[in-house]
């Protein structure tokens, strides 16, 4: 039996030192690791869980909350109008706020690209259906309806090329963004897209995929990644430069890419530098750690 | 009319009874099982966090290793005489709200520290857990579903339930519940409002107390100290001095505080009260078998501005503050207080996203700020003497607290007497404090303790 010397209390066999005053157990007993008073493992700490799906009880109280206003209004419009007029918009709306609520409740499994998906349908249809009401035929809404729909190309590269294909998810997003934006270009009947979008699109891509290759490499680890994206962000704003004014003023002039690129190079030199010289870089936690 | 008296009336529990009844029918209805938080319970949803889980344990040790795949029939057996405990925590617009839980609850192994936070996911919504370690079987409960006399019937039921599958015989079943009786309709009630008087007087105001100093360990770590006393020597320590083993305990507590706080603060203006709380179990005062919350506080302490006290002017206070405060009427008032503020229409009507932001600050107020620490006292626990032959120890581990930092339970099996303390700060000077006066009184004290090695 082990007694705590400046305790007096007895000590349970595996303890090294007294819990109480921390004073160490001198001439121990042999441990009983078959039975210590708790496990060496920890609790493993978890997020807290957020679940934003209501539940179906949930959907069918919404549900008769909407449609109270929805036959309210369609009353007040056919007392006057003898027919649907004004409360269309209403009445559309009101549908709209229902799918996108309930349609994550209603089906079985759910998934968020699959709730991105049919919200951003929804919202495509509702927008589209709008404009033909209001104007018998497509006029304001390709806009936002191409816009939706080039974000939901995005929300899908990145859920099925993300974590596998880097390369291959920026090139197709870059293809559907060059499409989207030829489309406007048509649709406005204005000529800026090969000389000026285009361009500028794939200078991104171009430094996208440099940036992402050379990222592999020790140098352009850790901190040596923003250094990267700093440089890469000069060189861009000169690049950017170099076209918009092509494109303006027909000629090539520097005028403010230059200072973006006086400040951003030697930042990005000093972060590759510090990701290289390891004595520099503890130096710099030691005194500056938080 | 929503507001009306008969609001609170057994609604609840007659509706509950009644899906025991329909479950027999149709298994489809046991999701319309709901019931509303007790009146103890309603704080403790709002204020949990990462340190303050409300989590508090019992565990069983066993003569022979624990065997997982046994203990777990037993639990899917024994939740079914518990189907108030066999729910998940839910949100509605002005409470929360406990719905019965479709899931199995399921055994896990034993970890470093203990009453840590419940995950919804991990714990599949359950707002206990059953734990095993060698041979050891421990339920860690929240709060929000019951206290320890819940907790304690539970573990009993579920021990009980464990030795029978094993195919031992734990004796007749005097005071535990078997999984074939039905649940009793009392005791799904929330008895305080049962008792609830209407306007009685407040309590009296107190003011803040003194809490240990000490910064807070990181989170997840809850270090736990169990001194085990022989049951005979404390007893007739506390019979040598005409008091019960509960106002001992309570007044080394005091006394330890005292000396703490006169090693920290000098200045006499800039002393506070040593006040401890110490639960009632309401049980004993009022006519109820309620198996959720039924618990209140005495707080007896002092004030060491008037002077320092001696151990023995200690004693007799808390004595006779546990006499003249631990009676129907005087309890009653705490009680209506308490159940007056969830009755009060201008409290049910704020959402409970606004509830939520206050009720953190009621709890500091009117709860951990009166007192500097807590001690538990569950008392001896009988079994059935075949059953006892297969038991060797039962102990009881306060849950975690952020204001006071340490809080003390105490429980009393066969022959010995289990206090373990909890704490969230890396030093243990209460605790020694408090041991070395029990040494010195001459009761022999063995500590155990989930800090194996020193950690700086």
């Amino acid at each position: 039996m082990a007694y705590c010397v400046k305790c007096g209390v007895e000590l349970e066999r595996n303890l090294t030192a007294c819990p109480l005053c921390n004073t160490p157990v001198y001439y121990r007993e042999e441990a009983d690791e078959e039975y210590r008073p708790y496990p060496d493992r920890s609790q493993r700490i978890r997020p807290r869980h957020v679940n934003l799906v209501p539940s179906k009880a949930f959907v069918y109280l919404m549900t008769f909350i909407i449609v109270i206003p929805m036959f309210v209004c369609l009353m007040i419009d056919f007392k006057s109008n003898r027919t649907v007029t004004w409360s269309f918009y209403p009445v559309a709306s009101l549908l709209l706020l229902w799918i996108l609520m309930a349609y994550p409740a209603l089906m079985k499994r759910y998934s968020f690209i699959k709730v991105i998906t049919i919200d951003i349908y929804s919202v495509v249809l509702f927008l589209i259906s709008l404009d033909i009401y209001s104007g018998g035929n497509l006029y304001w809404s390709v806009f936002p309806v191409a816009s939706l729909l080039l974000v939901w190309v995005w929300f899908l590269l990145v859920y099925l090329f993300g974590k596998k294909n880097k390369y291959f998810m920026f090139i197709i997003a870059y293809i559907s963004t060059g499409l989207y934006l030829y489309l406007i270009e048509q649709a406005t009947k204005s000529v800026w897209f090969f000389e000026l979008a285009l361009p500028i699109l794939s200078l991104i891509l171009v430094f996208t995929l440099i940036a992402l290759f050379l990222s592999r490499f020790k140098p352009f680890k850790g901190i040596g990644f923003p250094g990267l994206i700093f440089f890469a962000l000069s060189l861009f704003c000169i690049g950017t430069e170099f076209i918009i004014n092509r494109f303006v003023f027909e000629q090539f002039k520097m005028i403010w890419s230059y200072i973006v690129a006086g400040v951003c190079i030697p930042v990005s030199i000093f972060l590759l530098f510090v990701q290289s010289n390891e004595e520099f870089r503890v130096y710099l936690q030691k005194k500056f750690h938080l | 009319m929503i507001f009306s008296n008969s609001w609170y009336s057994d609604y609840d529990i007659l509706n509950a009874e009644g899906d025991v009844m329909a479950d027999k029918k149709d298994t489809s209805k046991k999701n319309v099982r709901w019931y509303r938080l007790d009146n103890a319970a309603i704080i403790y949803p709002s204020i949990q966090s990462e340190r303050i889980t409300t989590m508090f344990r019992f565990a069983a040790t066993l003569t022979e290793t624990v065997d997982p795949s046994v203990l777990q029939n037993a639990l899917v057996k024994v939740i079914d005489r518990f189907p108030y405990y066999r729910v998940r925590l839910s949100r509605g617009l002005f409470w929360y709200y406990l719905e019965h839980n479709p899931k199995i609850p399921r055994v896990e192994k034993d970890v470093k520290y203990p009453c840590g936070r419940l995950s919804s996911i991990a714990n599949r919504g359950f707002l206990f857990r059953v734990r095993y370690y060698h041979r050891r079987i421990a339920v860690e409960f929240c709060h929000v579903l019951t206290d320890g006399t819940g907790a304690v019937t539970f573990l009993k039921a579920l021990v009980y339930q464990y030795l029978n599958e094993k195919g031992k015989y734990p004796g007749e079943p005097k005071g535990i519940f078997t999984v074939d009786e039905e649940p009793d309709s009392g005791e799904f009630e929330d008895a305080y409002n049962r008792f609830y008087k209407p306007s009685l007087p407040l309590p009296e105001t107190r003011e803040q107390a003194y809490h240990l100093p000490g910064k807070l360990v990181k989170k997840g770590i809850y270090y736990v100290i169990t001194g085990i006393a022989p049951l005979n020597d404390i007893l007739a320590e506390a019979k040598k001095r005409n008091v019960s083993l509960t106002v001992l305990l309570a007044s080394v507590y005091i006394d330890s505080m005292q000396a703490i706080q006169n090693k920290y603060v000098k200045n006499i203006r800039r002393k506070r009260p040593i006040s401890i709380s110490v639960p009632v179990n309401m049980r004993n005062i009022y006519p109820s078998n309620t198996m959720r919350n039924f618990s209140l506080f005495v707080i007896p302490g002092i004030d060491p501005r008037l002077g320092e006290y001696t151990f023995e002017e200690i004693l007799k206070i808390v004595q006779n503050s546990m006499i003249s405060e631990i009676n129907e009427k005087s309890i009653s008032r705490q009680l209506s207080r308490n159940v007056g503020g969830q009755r009060n229409p201008f409290v049910r009507i704020v959402p409970l996203f606004i509830k939520k932001l206050f009720l953190p600050f009621i709890y500091k107020r009117l709860g951990e700020n009166l007192y500097s620490g807590t001690i538990s006292n569950l008392g001896l626990i009988k079994l059935p003497e075949e059953m006892e032959k297969y038991i060797e120890r039962i102990e009881f581990i306060p849950a975690p607290g952020t204001v006071n930092k340490t809080g003390c339970s105490v429980t009393g099996f066969k022959d010995s007497l289990y206090i373990s303390f909890g704490r969230l700060i890396n030093e243990a000077e209460l605790e020694r404090t408090f041991f070395t006066k029990l040494v010195k009184m001459g009761i022999h004290i063995k500590i155990e303790s989930n800090m194996h090695e020193i950690e700086n």
